[in-house]
């Protein structure tokens, strides 16, 4: 038994996540060729049986279709992956209280402190990863695959290098092993212009990389490689976060009672969720590549659908046209809606930006201003005294509701009692009839 | 793994579950079915009943547990399965409550 000094990280990349979670909640899924993404009509996520086929992500839906009959095309579902990503990073804080939400499919933890792991290093650190990934696998029925090093980029440069339900920790001894067989491309926050950059003067693995002087890499290149390169060595620059700032999605979902089958109405409960969703990342300094909206009937059918934004944004005032358009794509006259949500993904820091190729965001960045203004005087006269007219009709009859849940429950309940069950819903279970008979599901039967 | 209660110490007098609370003892683990067909009825589970499942726990035989036959979900018994059960057939979840309104 040895105690190691330094930092121990370990970096969880769920194995392909959204087609892992349709089959845990869809048993003939399981084992077969799978793509999420059939409302965008592009490949959003492949199963590993998939990707051995030749698919591969963003390749139309009638492709996938007129090529390869034997796959099953289904509709991405936010609202699960999110539920899962976050059982999934509470079943690592059973074991470590800092954990860092790095996107909806994985996260970073520091194992420093973590009794029996950096003193029983690594013998009793690999009981405890096992552990992680029989705990994840028995409940939530995914496998992950995980890499523990002494930095970020070791961890992750592990985890990536055996999947799926991969298990690697980088000794001392593996370090110059791993990088050598990692391409420079391949490391977790190099582009490919830095890549080819790096080529060109003779460096095509982390492990050259790694080997070059500090004075050489101080004068090629700017601060962040030099500190990829105290990382790639094994000295930790980059401290694992406690979630929040490096989030990748935000999700604003509310049921409404009794449900409703007014457009408008609808509508109003969507712009509300996207102007929550854009207050919550412009407090947490973030905007959007992507967002999703979703309806959910009374049968607890959902409708999603999805897009990308020319340029990254937090400001709803420049969504809500694109909002509008996925919504009238989803929305079914004559159905009785119980639920709305948004989510925002891709979400990348505010100030890192990029002007779209026409300059959009130049005006959104102005707009932007106008919404941290609105922030600023509704947290100093309440929350949403300023809002977009479209959300006007949810936040009115929300704030109805609040005032007659107050009362009621200043009446007879304690509070918190309401909080609601956000208990994922995985479908029909079925038992035979004792005569060995028939039973019905909607319009079909079964044996 | 102690399930994760949380109380509401009311200003100190006294301490209330939600029902949340109650029925989940390891939120990780718990999905939501909804019950088809009558076969379970003399278990107490009747058509279009709300389940909750857990899948970390381990199956005794009084419970009822779900597995995965023929592509669907199925509530079998866990005694009547045990005897039948070949590599195929694996326990995907324990049922752990029924929900009915009326």
């Amino acid at each position: 038994m040895k105690r190691r000094a330094g930092k121990l990280i370990m970096h969880l990349d769920g194995d392909a996540f959204f087609v892992s979670v349709e089959a845990v909640k869809n048993p003939p899924l399981r084992g077969k060729p799978v793509v999420t993404g059939k409302e965008r009509g592009i490949a959003s996520a492949l199963s590993y049986e998939a990707k051995k086929l030749g698919i591969t992500r963003a390749m139309p839906i009638f492709q996938i279709r007129r090529e390869f009959s034997q796959v099953a095309v289904v509709e991405s579902d936010y609202e699960s992956y999110a539920i899962f990503s976050r059982r999934m990073m509470d079943i690592v804080r059973r074991y470590t209280d800092a954990v860092e939400e790095y996107s909806i499919d994985e996260c970073f933890a520091d194992f420093s402190e973590t009794p029996g792991f950096a003193d029983n290093f690594p013998e009793g650190a690999r009981t405890i990863l096992a552990q992680i990934k029989a705990d994840i696998r028995k409940e939530l029925g995914i496998s992950v695959s995980l890499g523990v090093g002494s930095t970020k980029v070791l961890a992750k440069t592990a985890s990536k290098s055996s999947k799926p339900d991969g298990l690697t920790i980088v000794t001392e001894d593996f370090r110059e092993a791993l990088l050598d067989k990692t391409p420079v491309d391949k490391v977790w926050g190099i582009g490919s212009a830095t890549a080819i950059s790096l080529r060109k003067k003779g460096v095509s693995t982390a492990l050259e990389l790694a080997r070059k002087s500090e004075d050489w890499v101080r004068e090629n290149f700017s601060k962040p490689m030099v500190e990829m390169w105290h990382e790639l060595r094994g000295t930790s620059v980059r401290p694992v976060g406690e979630g929040g700032e490096d989030q990748k999605s935000i999700m604003k979902t509310r049921t409404f009672v009794p449900a409703s089958s007014e457009r408008a109405y609808v509508f109003s409960e969507i712009s509300k969720n996207l102007e929550n969703a854009c207050h919550r990342a412009r407090e947490l300094g973030l905007a959007a590549r992507e967002f999703s909206v979703h309806l959910k009937t009374r049968e607890f059918s959902y409708a999603r659908n999805w897009c990308r934004l020319g340029a990254a944004s937090n400001n709803p005032a420049e969504i809500i046209p694109e909002a509008r358009k996925l919504f009238d794509r989803i929305f079914v006259p004559g159905t009785l809606y119980r639920a709305t949500g948004v989510t925002l993904l891709g979400l990348i820091r505010e100030d890192a930006c990029q002007d779209d190729l026409f300059g959009a965001s130049r005006d959104s960045r102005a707009v932007s201003g106008i919404f941290k203004a609105v922030d600023r005087v509704n947290r100093r006269y309440g929350r949403n005294v300023v809002r977009l007219a479209s959300s006007e009709r949810a936040f009115a009859r929300e704030e109805r509701e609040e005032k007659r849940e107050a009362k009621k429950r200043s009446e007879f309940l304690p509070n918190g009692f309401s909080r609601r069950l956000s208990v994922p819903y995985l479908g029909d279970a079925f038992s035979r009839n004792p005569q060995g008979s028939l039973y019905k599901k909607g319009s079909k039967y079964y044996i | 793994m102690a399930g994760n209660f949380r109380t509401h110490d009311e200003d100190g007098a006294f301490d209330t579950m939600t029902l949340d609370e109650y029925l989940v003892e390891n939120r990780e683990a718990t999905f939501m079915m909804r019950a088809r067909g009558e076969g379970l009825s003399d278990r107490g589970i009747l058509d279009g009943d709300l389940l909750l499942v857990d899948r970390s726990r381990e199956p005794r035989p009084s419970d009822i547990v779900v597995v995965v036959e023929n592509g669907s979900f199925s509530m079998k018994p866990a005694s009547s399965i045990a005897a039948s059960l070949d590599g195929e057939t694996r326990v995907e979840a324990v049922v752990t409550a029924v929900i009915r309104k009326y």
